[in-house]
């Protein structure tokens, strides 16, 4: 699992690659290194291009993620592989979260909700 | 499994190619990969001939798979969650044997992770090194989980109940694992046997993929 978060210098966004299986074993790993970066900013965007596996341990974490930045900035996953989004799917969680194709249009989604 | 997938199987269990084999059976070497690929049937005829060069029974390509043994697969392991990735591994690669549908792989990849993930998280005492048992069963059309561990009787069907409300906020996602092992898993059954401990049984109805998929 690798975790590795960088400052866009754009309205506080930060982005995060994410590498791995999101597993019950990594979920908690995540989200350790995510509550020390939202002391830095509310706004986050996840690539999950690398991310090749999604358990409901991953899967409470976004939720987490989500609820802490849902206020204040958001949260928006990018790149997400075939079988990840499956998962949320069947999770019935796609609506819930903002799934992006692309960087630009994850710091769009930001940007607007910050007007 | 279908003529297709067994033509491929003895084929290259033998270790002959396709157009050594269609040599044999004098037919061309892509009507043989399209018997494989399923776009085709054989002839009883040409069938036998390509049962003859495999030196196989043409009773195998024809037999009724329902009567056949099943495979089981089963594995014992230990209850920490760093062998999750070694179950989803070792079951990706069996249901790739099976020539699995991607589709139906993922399903049960899912439903183990999040049945496993359980019993490591909550059926024993943190901090015990115990193990726990997975079985998996390959029937014609149908792929049998069974999760078995020694913990204390706890049946995880009953302790979910999970539901998407109107409100997402402030919920408590306890239930999500078993939530998603019944979306994607067509029957689970739980029962507690003095021997062998907490069962638990997800039961997928599969299909099978052509061969071009992976």
């Amino acid at each position: 699992m690798k975790i590795e978060a960088v400052d866009l210098n754009r309205s506080n966004i930060y982005l995060v690659h994410v590498a791995g299986r999101l597993d019950a074993g990594f979920s908690s790993q995540l989200e350790d290194e995510i509550d020390r970066l939202l002391e830095k900013t509310k706004k986050v965007i996840l690539d999950f291009s690398e991310v090749s596996y999604l358990s409901s341990s991953g899967l409470r974490v976004l939720l987490s993620i989500r609820k802490e930045t849902e206020n204040q900035g958001g949260l928006v996953l990018i790149n997400l592989i075939d079988i990840v989004r499956k998962i949320i799917e069947v999770a019935e969680l796609d609506d819930y979260f903002h799934l992006a194709g692309s960087l630009d249009d994850a710091i769009q989604i930001l940007e607007k909700k910050n007007t | 499994m279908e003529i297709g997938n067994k033509l491929k199987d003895v084929r290259s269990l033998k270790g002959m190619s396709l157009r050594q084999l269609a040599k044999r059976v004098d037919v061309s070497a892509s009507f043989l990969s399209q018997v494989e690929q399923r776009k085709c049937q054989p002839s009883l005829e040409t069938l036998t001939r390509i049962a003859r060069a495999l030196e196989v029974k043409t009773e195998y390509f024809l037999r009724d798979e329902e009567k056949t043994t099943k495979e089981v697969l089963e594995l014992r392991l230990p209850n920490q969650l760093k062998y999750l990735s070694v179950v989803a591994n070792l079951v990706t690669e069996a249901c790739g044997v099976h020539h699995i549908s991607r589709k139906d792989r993922e399903d049960i990849l899912l439903a183990v992770d999040e049945a496993c993930t359980n019993i490591i998280k909550y059926a024993y005492e943190v901090g015990l090194l115990e193990h726990f048992t997975v079985r998996v069963t390959f029937d014609p059309g149908i792929v049998t989980i069974g999760c078995e561990d020694e913990g204390k009787p706890f049946n995880p069907l009953d302790e979910a109940h999970f539901e998407h409300g109107d409100s997402v906020e402030g919920k408590d996602w306890g239930g999500l694992g078993i939530f998603l092992i019944k979306k994607v898993m067509d029957s689970t059954e739980y029962h507690y046997a003095a021997d062998r401990g907490n069962c638990l049984t997800l039961v997928k109805r599969v299909s099978y993929s052509g061969g071009g998929e992976t």
